[in-house]
């Protein structure tokens, strides 16, 4: 699936190819004749033909729009990762911050974009996108976004409730928790409740699935490799 | 044949949705966008002030009532025409911008071109809803008739003092209450009421008080607290 470098010479290199897969026409097709005047070449999908898109040549940025009408997203980003090996995933959604971010971390969507923000905003993230995927190694595969106006499930957890997550994700007991950090076994199951109230999460294993996803890792007294 | 051109004025919630149908309906001939708004007041203003041949709605978008802006910008009572940005399929919103006085309903499944075509054939005067949603708007709208005609007919079931009992019921006086103002005992008038919520086929007065006014009954028959 790499045709994108196959013999077509410097302008082949050069060709900032974006797919956009969703099956909102109207908006996305004028997305794209807009984004087209910025210098990229972008085309349109419907979800229903991705699979026959796998012949082309690989685009860089695959923008998926979230409202992508009956197919679940989890399953088009699967496909895309099949058959556009190395293209960035970048969400197009329309949704409250919050619950994009959780949604990306989710799915392992590489970045996001509101369509509630000014479409500047979203060019901005689609170039960001760009040099991401110039400079991009098997293990970066995470939201690389931190801007102001979209935030980390995460990003809104105080000190103590990040470690009281990561002795969580660490796979402690609350008992050992309490113990850890000096604090009442009540204490920590507030802050869990109050930390599953701020990451949108309804129950533990999905807080736990959700803070990993978000680049949470259990403290290590050794560095994983 | 030249085209006239339409003017037009967007509104929905998300400026990006708005910032590229501006661009994309602006580059073509026969269209000419005045300005749109990402709130409904503010598009019904901008609507009010620019009087544009058509504006577009958006009511698919999450924040933000599309349908309440229709409504609105026919209540100014311009010649406005009005076109509704829906989800494909969905029947409930269509029949809604009906009711709301909407000229035309376009699907976001349709292309720009097709928002276009709609656009100078709302301009023209004619009326446009996609084809394949024609049956089921017209079906819909038969099936809200058809309810129409029997909460007309539960209510004139309905006698001259259990009519009574209900406005006060939906004006939310307790039984006590109504008892005292209506000259019946209290045992009466939970008598009346529960005949009252079964004729309607409701199951509380809650219910009662919704359905009265989403078939307008009471200026229907006459009955006024006015």
């Amino acid at each position: 699936m790499h045709l994108a470098r196959n013999g077509g010479g410097p302008l082949e290199a050069d060709q900032r190819r974006i797919l956009v897969v969703g099956a909102r026409t109207l908006y996305l097709q004028a997305l794209c004749e807009f984004l087209g005047t910025t210098g990229l070449s972008v085309s349109l999908l419907q979800p229903v033909k991705l699979r026959d898109s796998s012949l082309g040549p690989s685009p860089e940025i695959v923008l998926l729009d979230c409202a992508a009408a009956g197919v679940a997203l989890e399953q088009l980003i699967a496909e895309i990762r099949e058959f556009h090996k190395g293209a960035l995933i970048v969400l197009l959604t329309s949704g409250a911050a919050r619950e994009i971010s959780k949604q990306a971390a989710m799915l392992h969507a590489d970045d996001w974009v509101s369509m509630s923000l000014p479409v500047a905003e979203l060019v901005a993230v689609l170039d960001r996108g760009r040099r991401a995927s110039a400079a991009r190694t098997p293990s970066s595969r995470r939201p690389s976004r931190s801007g102001p106006a979209i935030e980390s499930p995460l990003s809104s957890l105080s000190e103590r409730e990040l470690s009281v997550l990561r002795l969580v994700v660490d796979g402690h007991s609350a008992d050992e928790i309490a113990a850890t950090l000096g604090i009442s076994r009540h204490t920590v199951r507030t802050h869990l409740q109050n930390v599953m109230a701020k990451m949108l999460v309804g129950s533990r294993m999905e807080m736990v699935s959700v803070a990993r996803k978000s680049g949470m890792r259990p403290a290590p007294t050794a560095p994983t490799s | 044949m030249a085209l006239e051109t339409a003017t037009v004025v967007l509104g929905g919630g998300m400026p990006a949705v708005l910032e590229v149908l501006d661009f994309a309906l602006g580059r073509r001939p026969g269209v000419a966008i005045l300005g749109w708004d990402t709130s409904v007041q503010g598009t019904v203003d901008k609507v009010a002030a620019r009087s544009p041949d058509v504006a577009l709605v958006c009511a698919d978008l999450p924040d933000w009532d599309g349908i309440k802006a229709c409504t609105d910008i026919k209540r100014l009572g311009t010649p406005t025409r009005v076109i509704v940005v829906g989800s494909e399929g969905d029947q409930a919103t269509l029949i809604s911008a009906v009711k709301a006085g909407a000229d035309g309903y376009v699907t976001v499944a349709d292309s720009v071109d097709d928002l276009v075509g709609a656009l100078h054939q709302v301009h023209r005067g004619e009326s446009r809803v996609p084809p394949l949603m024609l049956g089921s708007l017209l079906r819909g709208l038969i099936e809200l008739r058809r309810e129409d005609d029997a909460a007309v007919e539960r209510f004139a079931s309905l006698g001259n003092r259990e009519r009574e009992v209900l406005v006060e019921l939906v004006a939310g006086l307790d039984h006590h209450t109504i008892a005292t103002k209506l000259h019946l005992s209290p045992h009466t008038v939970r008598t009346h009421s529960q005949n009252i919520l079964t004729k309607l086929g409701v199951h509380s007065r809650l219910e009662a008080a919704r359905f009265v006014f989403e078939h307008d009954l009471f200026s229907r028959f006459g009955i006024g607290d006015g």
